[in-house]
């Protein structure tokens, strides 16, 4: 069981891919070395080569002028012993020197090959690997001149210790490391899977834990985050708009049940009943609305239908809302001014740009009392273009405008003013799906702001507008 | 008497139509689905067509297609439960005249086939009287009786649609529609107020009133008696 379950971790895909790579590594640096040692021992056999020829060859020429006495002296000394030599006769049998016998596979006059030398001196018997060559000497005889390969063994051993004594702790070292590694990335991935089924679980206040790093684990954990973030705001969101979807309909439906029974019971002409009647419609009718405008905005919302966009003229859109709201302003005794003086022009849906400006316009002649004054403009302020609507109106508390703008939402001071309390969530998500902004001061009286991304030139902005983005300023 | 054929599938809807065109002076034909729906539409005495967009067998859409492609202009009123901007369109593209969203007053059903039965007018008339009243189409100018009436473009819009439809009820959302060409309907009564506007203009003191409130429904602009 627990070995099943060791071996299992230790498989475990951080630690497989950690273990990989090292392999690798240690394949390159081994490869490499390999490829030195190779080449190193080849340079010196033929150093050792080149050496034994230059040698023979003198005996050689110097045979040939019956001077003897040159490699008698080589013969004999070599004091240090790695310098084999030995005088042989034609068939092969000894004459002197320290190679006490001939060398198996060695041939006259050929190439220098690695021979095993059996070699016998005052010091004493050994065997004697060594690179050689016999040579043909002027008299007939034939010389064997060797060099011991032992200094290249030497070499090799060394070359071979380092890599097993260097890459040996390096091994177990990136071993361990990798094991820590994959220990730690194993147990943080552990506990997101933890939290993240405790998510799925239902408890949606829970985060992925997250350690402020540029670590793409970390990353990776800090988006899911941001994400979960959105998530309950919308499962919030939902859950408040069926309570206030369930009461703002119970209201009406309820005042008209209370109406009709009434009139049952104590209406008397058919006149009575008839304004009976009439009241249960326009109740019904607002029950209808509700429901139409919660239709229209989920709408906006989601289908998100950009093929109706085309150039919007908002100087045009403007004095359109002006015109077609300044009568019912007059109505109100409320002073209705325009300015629409800068040329503008944004890719949009005209029909639902046009809806959310009146309805802006719309709310600021229902809230303002009389004698009031309504703005309506199109500026550029701050290097920002925007549509602003301002009146003189209660205006609404800071904390409030957050929440004014969810679905729903009526400040207090309008409850008792007929209105559905969706219309700036319609412009919210009319301005949204259009990639601008939506903002609500309030101070002196109401204010509603659409910002342009005008950090853009506003024409050019058809290719470069993400659709819901914000954009940097 | 003027035919209506009716294609709805909901018969308890189907009846209080039924019933409400049937006071209203039409002779009315239900079917409840759409192939029934379709020959009775084909026939040569319908004069206009109310189709509801989901039925069963034929959707509503393919009815109007077929009725289109087989070359019957008969007026086509759409209903539809489908109220989004994109289904009104659909519905208008595939041949539909008029779409209305379900749940409508009855009223306004009968005031937009009305409007419907009388769609063809007169295009090249330079000039349109209705008693006193009259507008100069081409000028733009309207007077009452040679009394010159200012209006503003909107409102000469407005008047010039009310006396196409003379007689005839028009109500609010009919009147944003064609009038302002806008798509949704304001809960505040502005078409009340511009129409307040145009009423004064048109009916000046001492002068028979021409422009009517109607139940609360709508307005009817008729010559006065």
């Amino acid at each position: 069981m627990f070995f099943a379950r060791l071996i299992d971790w230790v498989w475990n895909s951080t630690f497989r891919y950690t273990v990989a790579l090292f392999i690798a590594i240690g394949a390159t640096i081994m490869l490499s070395l390999t490829f030195a040692y190779v080449t190193t021992s080849q340079e010196l056999v033929s150093f050792l080569d080149s050496l034994i020829l230059q040698e023979s060859d003198g005996m050689v020429a110097q045979s040939k002028e019956g001077l003897l006495t040159q490699y008698e002296e080589r013969l004999r000394q070599d004091p240090r012993r790695y310098k084999p030599a030995g005088l042989f006769t034609a068939k092969g049998e000894r004459i002197s020197g320290s190679v006490s016998k001939w060398p198996a596979g060695l041939e006259v006059d050929q190439a220098p090959i690695q021979v095993d030398i059996d070699r016998s001196d005052q010091y004493g018997e050994m065997i004697q690997p060594s690179r050689a060559v016999a040579r043909r000497l002027a008299d007939g005889t034939i010389v064997v001149v060797g060099w011991s390969t032992k200094d290249n063994e030497q070499t090799a051993s060394v070359v071979r210790r380092g890599l097993i004594f260097g890459l040996l702790p390096a091994f177990l070292l990136g071993l361990a490391a990798s094991l820590l590694i994959a220990m730690r990335y194993q147990r943080r991935i552990r506990e997101m899977q933890l939290r993240a089924a405790e998510i799925v679980a239902g408890d949606f206040a829970r985060r992925l834990p997250t350690h402020n790093s540029e670590d793409p684990l970390d990353k990776l954990a800090q988006i899911v985050n941001g994400m979960l973030d959105e998530i309950q705001t919308l499962v919030e969101n939902l859950a408040g708009i069926g309570d206030d979807i369930a009461h703002d309909l119970r209201t009406p439906l309820a005042r008209v049940r209370i109406g009709l029974e009434r009139a049952r019971h104590s209406a008397t002409s058919r006149e009575e009943f008839q304004a009976a009647a009439d009241r249960a419609i326009s109740g019904v009718d607002h029950a209808i609305s509700i429901i139409t405008a919660l239709l229209r905005i989920r709408e906006i919302e989601q289908t998100r239908r950009f093929q109706a966009f085309g150039s919007v003229d908002l100087n045009e859109l403007i004095t359109e809302v002006g015109e077609l709201y300044e009568p019912f302003a007059e109505e109100k005794q409320l002073t209705m001014t325009v300015h629409a003086d800068i040329d503008a022009t944004v890719q949009g849906d005209r029909d639902l740009l046009f809806e959310a400006v009146a309805n802006l316009a719309d709310n600021a002649v229902k809230y303002t009392p009389e004698g009031g004054r309504i703005e309506v403009a199109l500026v550029s302020e701050d290097s920002r273009v925007l549509i602003r609507i301002k009146d003189t109106g209660p205006g609404i508390a800071e904390n409030e405008r957050e929440l004014l703008a969810q679905r729903f939402y009526r400040s207090d001071r309008s409850r008792h003013t007929k209105g559905l309390g969706l219309g700036l969530t319609l412009v919210s998500a009319i301005v949204k799906l259009h990639g601008f902004r939506f903002e609500i001061k309030s101070g002196d009286g109401f204010t509603a702001e659409i910002v342009l991304p005008s950090a853009l030139s506003i024409s050019s902005l058809v290719g470069e507008m993400s659709p819901k983005g914000d954009w940097g300023r | 008497m003027t035919k209506v054929v009716l294609i709805e599938d909901d018969e308890d809807t189907a009846q209080d139509i039924c019933a409400e065109l049937r006071e209203s002076g039409y002779i009315v034909d239900w079917a409840s689905d759409g192939l029934t729906g379709l020959e009775r539409a084909c026939a040569a005495d319908a004069d206009v067509v109310i189709v509801d967009r989901m039925l069963p067998g034929m959707d509503g859409l393919a009815v109007i297609d077929t009725l289109r492609r087989e070359k019957i202009r008969t007026p086509v009123l759409v209903l539809s439960a489908l109220g989004a901007v994109n289904d009104r369109v659909k519905g208008l593209r595939a041949g539909g005249d008029d779409y209305l969203t379900k749940p409508f007053a009855v009223l306004e059903l009968v005031a937009r086939i009305e409007a419907l039965l009388r769609r063809p007018a007169d295009t090249s008339a330079k000039t349109l009287r209705i008693g006193p009243l009259e507008i100069d189409l081409i000028e733009r100018r309207a007077n009452r009786a040679g009394r010159e009436i200012e209006l503003l473009p909107r409102e000469y819009k407005l008047l010039e649609y009310m006396m196409r439809h003379c007689e005839q009820l028009l109500t609010r959302a009919m009147l944003f529609e064609e009038v302002w060409k806008y798509k949704f309907v304001p809960d505040s009564n502005l078409v009340d107020v511009h129409m307040g506007r145009l009423r004064r203009k048109v009916d000046g003191s001492g002068e028979a009133p021409m422009i009517s409130n109607i139940r609360g429904e709508g307005f009817v602009l008729r010559a006065p008696d």
